[in-house]
């Protein structure tokens, strides 16, 4: 009896060790698709990453290393097979003229270009100049439109200035509202932030009501709130964040600053966190947490002087949290990418907070994307925390992130710019409200 | 040429009774060459008996060829009368009475002689006319009484004596000086002599002589037998004659020497004149329990002592090999290793069936048993065949535990990798470039392979296990043989 049972063990062992199709069944639709690096992104393939959604078409620009390399734009489609290859591997190419690609790129679903051309699919990649064109804000299109929108006075000279070696002009980047995109630009390097309430207006200076900082404009983040909109402007080398409103002429104005250690505001993010809510939250990364900010009760104050953070209230902070799967929260370097996206299809946004320098399996600087479900004030715990589970030392998933929005819900899209890949995560680990056949 | 073996007879006698020679060694000898005659009278005697008349006259003829006594030529007569050849017959009667003119019996056979001689006559005639009538030849009766051989000497030698025959059965004892009516004077000569005599009771009388007193002796002769008997006239009594045989031939006989501290009387089959009285005999041969008996003999009386010796419980054993080196294990005894050149080994079992387990490095092992018989030793040779190489098969063995080890490695590795894949997809993680899933895949092909070739190798190896075209050891039992005599007997069992 106990013979055969070994037989019968040994034999189920041997039946199933020996299946070798079982692996591409379990790889057959994986949750996690990887896409392929074009040839020409050199570097850093995966360090920005900004994802456009129209009539239920997505696609994902994934840029290589900021300031020197080009971007690659990929078709998500509409459902859960989206295309590997790269539809678009020269954008912000310098073949063309000069682009510095920023690593926070913005996304146009839908833009009229100056020309009067109504274009779909357009990104905002950077800063440079076309041949032949006037330097200032590139943006390029599917259609391989593109355009250059103006700039401030002092980058439009640096940019223009430099002669064959110029100095990379690093800006950041946010469109807002729709079907007339706003968009807003930062420059930490001038310490400038302007926004363009469509992309053919002229750029709007935003200068906070307490003067020029060093390192104003080093982020950016936009929502709109009805019919106006609201900026945010970090300025992390001051530990503040600005936030500015538009009123009926369409004019930003400075509404509100908070203001913390130094680091505050290194990234920004802005947008309800529920579904159906006028008032967006304002998201602000220092590098080490994520700090949740009610935007109306700020907006109800002064934007000088600034509100200390302590003071602001319904207050919640954002954690990095150490489980078995991931360690070196010290070095996580969380929030540096901060994205709101409805992953589970509930039609709340969840906090994406991209944390590159965290330990995956041992890997160190594996990175991973840590979600949070911020359903109201209070500190939030990670709900679910997304990596590779083909990570690889140094790959720092997270250092570019984006939200891309297919069907009803919305997908992680992430990149690795350490292993030069950029992924996309299907499957959240919430209760999903809409779940596709590559979660099971 | 009768005449001349007659002469090479009568030359041998007296060569025998040479005065030089001492008593003893005369006696000795004479003894020896008796028994020898004996010998062979006996023998004709037996096939005679058994109706074997053609070998009974050859076995007589060829007795009187080795010693010239006339008895055999009668016995061979009366063999050929048997068998019908009547001129054959006829040749050996007459040579007999040629070899012995003085024969006791001389007037008998004449007779007979002459009976043949008309018988021969009638035959002729009788095959004339039956070959005339076509009838066939009846054949003749035949008086068929053997005749014994009978030596009479007397210490010292040259005695007078007197031979009478008992010819009336209901005759009184012979009385010396009396009438004796019913006993006939058959010879009258001087010792030592032999006569050939018809059966029956006869009456010795050896005359004063000298100045040693008359000695007497009745004496019962016995049909193919050969009589010895001696009177020792100092002391005045015949003495008697002892024979002691035994179903082991050669076996040592003491004669009043129970303890057999002396050299042995004789073997047997042995029989001596000794004194008359009680005497102690001892037989004794190797292999067998020695027998003492008692035996009383009387004056002139001629005793036969049959002794039936049987073997003693036991054995040897005795082994070699063709195996340079090897060891022996025989029931639960492990015995020595023996190695090249070593005398074979010798062990005393008792007699029966015993378990044998003999081994040598690099050959298979025999395993059996062995009778050993009793009282004698059973030579075996024990052929131990190498043992058939098994290094492909180890190698084919190690092989296949090596690919199957693997197989199970990557097996185990490869669902290990399996459920990480799971979990992973299950977590939403799972890159569809993840290494793990080529690495698994390849794993459960490695796990495949390893399990195929291990399947084959392990098929292989067992069916080179199993295949042995080479036969296996064995035993060869040589014909069981007899202890070696005194002095040769085997060594004591070694072993541990």
């Amino acid at each position: 009896m106990r013979l055969r049972m070994v037989s019968s063990a040994v034999l189920g062992f041997a039946a199933v060790a020996c299946s070798w199709g079982r692996f591409d069944d379990v790889a057959d639709g994986a949750p996690v698709v990887v896409l392929e690096k074009p040839r020409d992104v050199r570097s850093g393939f995966g360090s920005a990453l900004a994802a456009a959604t129209r009539n239920g078409r997505a696609a994902l620009l994934v840029g290589g290393t900021p300031g020197a390399s080009h971007a690659a734009l990929f078709d998500l489609g509409r459902g859960e097979l989206p295309v590997e290859h790269a539809l678009m591997d020269d954008l912000c190419s310098s073949d063309r003229g000069r682009c510095f690609l920023t690593d926070r790129p913005a996304a146009l679903p839908r833009v009229v270009a100056p020309s009067g051309l109504e274009l779909e699919f357009c990104f905002a990649v950077g800063a440079g100049a076309f041949s032949g064109q006037a330097p200032g804000v590139l943006v390029e299109c599917e259609s391989r439109d593109r355009f250059t929108i103006p700039v401030p006075e002092a980058l439009d000279a640096a940019l223009r200035s430099g002669g064959s070696q110029p100095e990379p002009q690093m800006i950041a980047l946010a469109a807002v509202g729709a079907p007339e995109p706003g968009l807003l630009a930062g420059s930490e390097q001038h310490g400038l932030a302007w926004y363009y309430p469509e992309v053919s207006a002229a750029p709007i200076d935003l200068v906070p009501v307490q003067g020029w900082e060093p390192g104003f404009g080093a982020s950016v983040a936009a929502a709109p709130v009805g019919e106006e909109r609201l900026l945010a402007v970090g300025s992390p080398a001051s530990g503040r964040v600005h936030l500015f409103r538009t009123n009926d002429d369409g004019v930003p104005r400075p509404a509100a600053c908070v203001e913390a250690g130094p680091g505050f505001g290194r990234s920004l993010a802005l947008g309800p966190l529920t579904a159906g809510d006028d008032e967006p939250e304002l998201l602000v990364g220092d590098g080490h947490m994520v700090t949740v900010l009610e935007v109306a009760p700020l907006l109800e104050g002064a934007a000088d002087p600034c509100v200390r953070l302590e003071d602001a209230a319904e207050v919640a902070h954002l954690a990095c949290r150490e489980t078995g799967e991931v360690t070196g929260c010290s070095e996580a370097e969380l929030g540096s990418t901060l994205v709101l996206g409805d992953i589970d299809g509930d039609g709340d946004n969840e906090v994406l907070a991209g944390a590159p320098g965290l330990t995956v399996r041992g890997i160190a600087r594996a990175g991973a994307i840590v979600v949070y479900d911020v359903e109201g004030p209070g500190d939030a715990e990670p709900v679910d925390v997304k990596f590779l589970s083909s990570a690889q030392n140094g790959d720092e998933l997270g250092r570019g992130l984006a939200a891309a929005r297919v069907g009803a819900r919305d997908i992680i899209a992430a990149g690795a710019p350490g292993s030069a890949r950029a992924a996309l995560f299907y499957c959240p680990a919430l209760p999903a409200v809409i779940s596709g056949s590559r979660c099971r | 040429m009768h005449r001349v073996l007659w002469i090479l007879t009568v030359l041998g006698l007296l060569a025998v009774l040479v005065p030089a020679r001492t008593a003893s060694a005369q006696g000795v000898e004479t003894t020896a060459r008796l028994e020898a005659i004996r010998k062979r009278m006996e023998a004709g005697q037996a096939r005679y008996l058994a109706g074997d008349y053609a070998e009974a006259a050859r076995l007589f003829e060829e007795g009187y060829r080795a010693h010239p006594y006339s008895a055999f030529l009668f016995n061979a007569g009366v063999c050929r009368q048997k068998l019908g050849d009547l001129e054959q017959a006829l040749a050996r009667f007459r040579d007999y009475l040629t070899v012995d003119p003085n024969a006791p019996d001389r007037d008998k056979v004449l007779a007979r002689i002459a009976a043949l001689e008309a018988e021969l006559a009638r035959q002729a005639e009788a095959k004339s006319e039956a070959e005339k009538a076509g009838a066939p030849e009846a054949p003749a009766a035949v008086d068929g009484a053997m005749k014994a051989l009978v030596v009479i000497e007397t210490e010292p030698a040259g005695a007078p004596l007197r031979l009478y025959a008992r010819i009336d059965p209901t005759a009184s004892p012979f009385q010396v000086g009396g009438e004796n009516p019913g006993w006939l004077e058959v010879a009258a000569t001087t010792a030592p002599t032999n006569l050939t005599l018809d059966v029956g009771r006869y009456h010795v009388v050896v005359e004063k002589f000298q100045d040693l007193n008359l000695s007497e002796t009745d004496i019962d002769v016995l049909p193919g037998h050969v009589h010895h008997f001696k009177a020792n006239l100092s002391q005045g009594e015949f003495m008697a004659f002892l024979r002691v045989t035994a179903n082991v031939p050669g076996a040592t006989v003491h004669l009043d020497d129970a303890s057999a501290r002396r050299p042995p009387w004789g073997s047997t089959p042995h029989g001596e004149l000794v004194r008359p009285g009680r005497h102690s005999v001892r037989v004794a041969a190797p292999g067998f329990e020695p027998v003492t008996t008692w035996v009383e003999l009387a004056r002139g009386e001629q005793k036969l002592v049959e002794v039936e010796l049987s073997r003693v419980d036991y054995g040897f054993l005795r082994l070699s090999s063709n195996a340079p080196e090897f060891t022996v294990r025989i029931g639960t005894d492990v015995f020595r290793t023996l190695r090249s050149g070593d005398a074979p080994l010798e062990v005393r079992l008792p007699a029966g069936v015993h378990p044998l387990v003999v081994s040598s490095e690099g050959r298979k092992p025999f395993h059996g048993e062995v009778e050993i018989p009793r009282g004698r030793v059973q030579p075996a040779f024990v052929r131990l065949i190498p043992t058939y190489p098994r290094g492909a098969a180890w190698v084919q063995a190690i092989l296949s535990a090596a690919c199957v080890g693997t197989g199970v490695y990557l097996g185990v590795e490869s669902n290990r990798l399996y459920s990480e894949l799971e979990a992973d997809r299950r977590l939403g993680v799972l890159a569809a470039d993840d290494s793990r899933v080529t690495k698994g895949r390849w794993f459960s092909i490695g796990a495949n392979v390893g399990f195929g070739a291990g399947g084959i190798l392990g098929a292989l190896a067992t069916y080179n296990f199993v295949k042995d075209p080479l036969p296996e050891s064995s035993v060869r039992l040589s014909a069981p043989e007899e202890f070696p005599k005194e002095g040769e007997r085997p060594g004591a069992p070694g072993g541990s």
